[in-house]
């Protein structure tokens, strides 16, 4: 182990089997290992006192000197705390003013902006909504004016009412025979009524849907095989699977339109 | 006690106060440390990088660390003057191992060894001078070729195998005359070393 500072690195290269022949190492106490050690060190640090003392340049002082009594400088001075300017205050408090101000601004923005967006939301679905209508007003309008079209009347069921002005209704049948749509008039449309439309076959009723809007209408590409009438009942639920209210409008005679 | 004996013993005691002195940043410490071993200290400086003006760099180096260190030394391990002649050593070896001269420093070591200067030091202390003059003496008395291997290892920086190779000689031979060399020295000058452990 090297007991010496780096300085004297080089004594320890000295430790080895050549140390025991010369000092008799291996015979000597730690403490005397030590002692020698030490002189060793003096020894060397003798050496340059046999050299011829050379003197400095007479700057060298002077420039050591101003060195140690140069000032330490720190790129940022942590010296003690100065006061701050009187203009820091009220800057902060534009600063903050102008801050608050302008999120308030753009709070107010965002919920008007978030509400134009909900009306345009609306809008759009609405339109949405008139264009699946208006496709099928088209579809509806192509098919009572297509070329074979039957045309089949519905009329009060007999007893339910004898006024002239009661509910009527038209079915009409494109030549296919299949594709249909029936509206209907003078029903009134409420909340808890149900005007549902069957098909009499030979198997039975069979529900063909609810007239639906306002105007009372339904329409469907395909028909029940074997149709021979039609049938509307007023219903306390939607979608009923068998009629188990008044039957209102009935039809059963087709005319052939063109 | 002889005159010799009781002066060295007198400036390590100084010594050490000096750079308690220095430890606590009197700047007046370390001028008188400067007055004390500069021209020393240079020429050990000039005689291991041999050229002046790097041994003043080496010398104010030297001197620097001593200031911001102080508080590092330890009177158990050196004197005073054997830390700053071992830091100086110390640095200015690194500087000729940093430019690869080596062959040059030798050269110019020995050119450096027979000129002469003149030291105001040296000059007012004549005790000083004496003991120059006999420490010289003592390593004049050395065998060649043991003062050969002692200067190569301490002035030249040269570790023993670096000077196996550079004599051709083998290393375990190359250590024993170094320390035969330091025994005759260590023998040579114990009396007045005494004083100082």
């Amino acid at each position: 182990m090297n007991r010496r500072g780096n300085e004297f690195d080089w004594l320890a290269e000295l430790d080895g089997s050549e140390r025991d022949t010369v000092d008799g190492w291996d015979r000597l106490s730690e403490s005397e290992r030590l002692r020698i050690e030490r002189l060793d060190v003096e020894v060397l640090g003798q050496l340059p006192e046999t050299l011829d003392p050379v003197e400095p340049s007479p700057g060298v002082k002077a420039e050591l000197m101003a060195q140690i009594a140069a000032p330490v400088v720190t790129p940022f001075p942590i010296s003690a705390r100065s006061a701050p300017p009187r203009w820091l205050l009220p800057l902060a408090a534009t600063v903050a003013v102008v801050a608050i101000g302008a999120a308030v601004w753009m709070a107010g923005t965002v919920r008007e902006q978030q509400a134009q967006l909900t009306e345009l939301q609306g809008q759009i679905e609405g339109y949405a909504a008139l264009e699946t209508s208006l496709s099928a007003a088209r579809e509806n309008l192509s098919l009572v004016s297509s070329r074979g079209v039957e045309v089949c009347p519905l009329r009060p069921v007999s007893g339910t009412t004898g006024d002239e002005r009661g509910p009527f209704g038209l079915l009409f049948v494109a030549s296919d025979h299949q594709h249909w749509y029936v509206r209907v008039a003078g029903l009134e449309a409420q909340p808890d009524r149900y005007y549902r439309v069957w098909f009499e076959t030979e198997d039975g009723m069979v529900p063909a849907g609810d007239l639906l809007g306002q105007e009372l209408e339904l329409g469907a590409p395909t028909m029940p095989e074997g149709t021979r009438a039609i049938h509307v009942s007023v219903e306390t639920t939607p979608n009923a699977e068998t009629p188990s209210g008044e039957l209102v409008l009935f039809g059963n005679d087709m005319v052939r339109v063109s | 006690m002889e005159p010799a004996v009781e002066d060295r013993k007198q400036r390590a005691a100084e010594d050490r106060a000096l750079v308690a002195r220095l430890a606590e940043g009197d700047e007046q410490a370390l001028s008188a440390l400067y007055d004390r071993y500069a021209s020393m200290l240079l020429a050990l400086a000039i005689r291991v990088v041999a050229d002046r003006a790097e041994g003043e760099e080496v010398l104010q180096e030297v001197l620097m660390q001593a200031w911001r260190q102080a508080e590092r030394y330890n009177p158990d391990r050196s004197s005073v003057s054997t830390w700053l002649v071992m830091m100086t050593r110390s640095r200015a070896i690194d500087r000729i191992r940093s430019r690869k001269v080596v062959d040059r420093t030798l050269a110019a070591a020995q050119q450096e060894e027979s000129r002469t200067h003149e030291s105001p030091e040296g000059s007012r202390n004549v005790l000083h001078q004496e003991r120059a003059i006999r420490l010289r003496s003592e390593l004049d008395e050395l065998p060649k070729e043991q003062k050969q291997v002692l200067e190569l290892a301490f002035f030249s920086g040269m570790t023993q195998r670096e000077i196996a190779a550079e004599t051709q000689i083998p290393l375990g031979t190359v250590k024993t005359r170094t320390l035969l060399a330091m025994k005759k020295l260590r023998a040579a000058l114990k009396d007045e070393l005494r004083e100082l452990l």
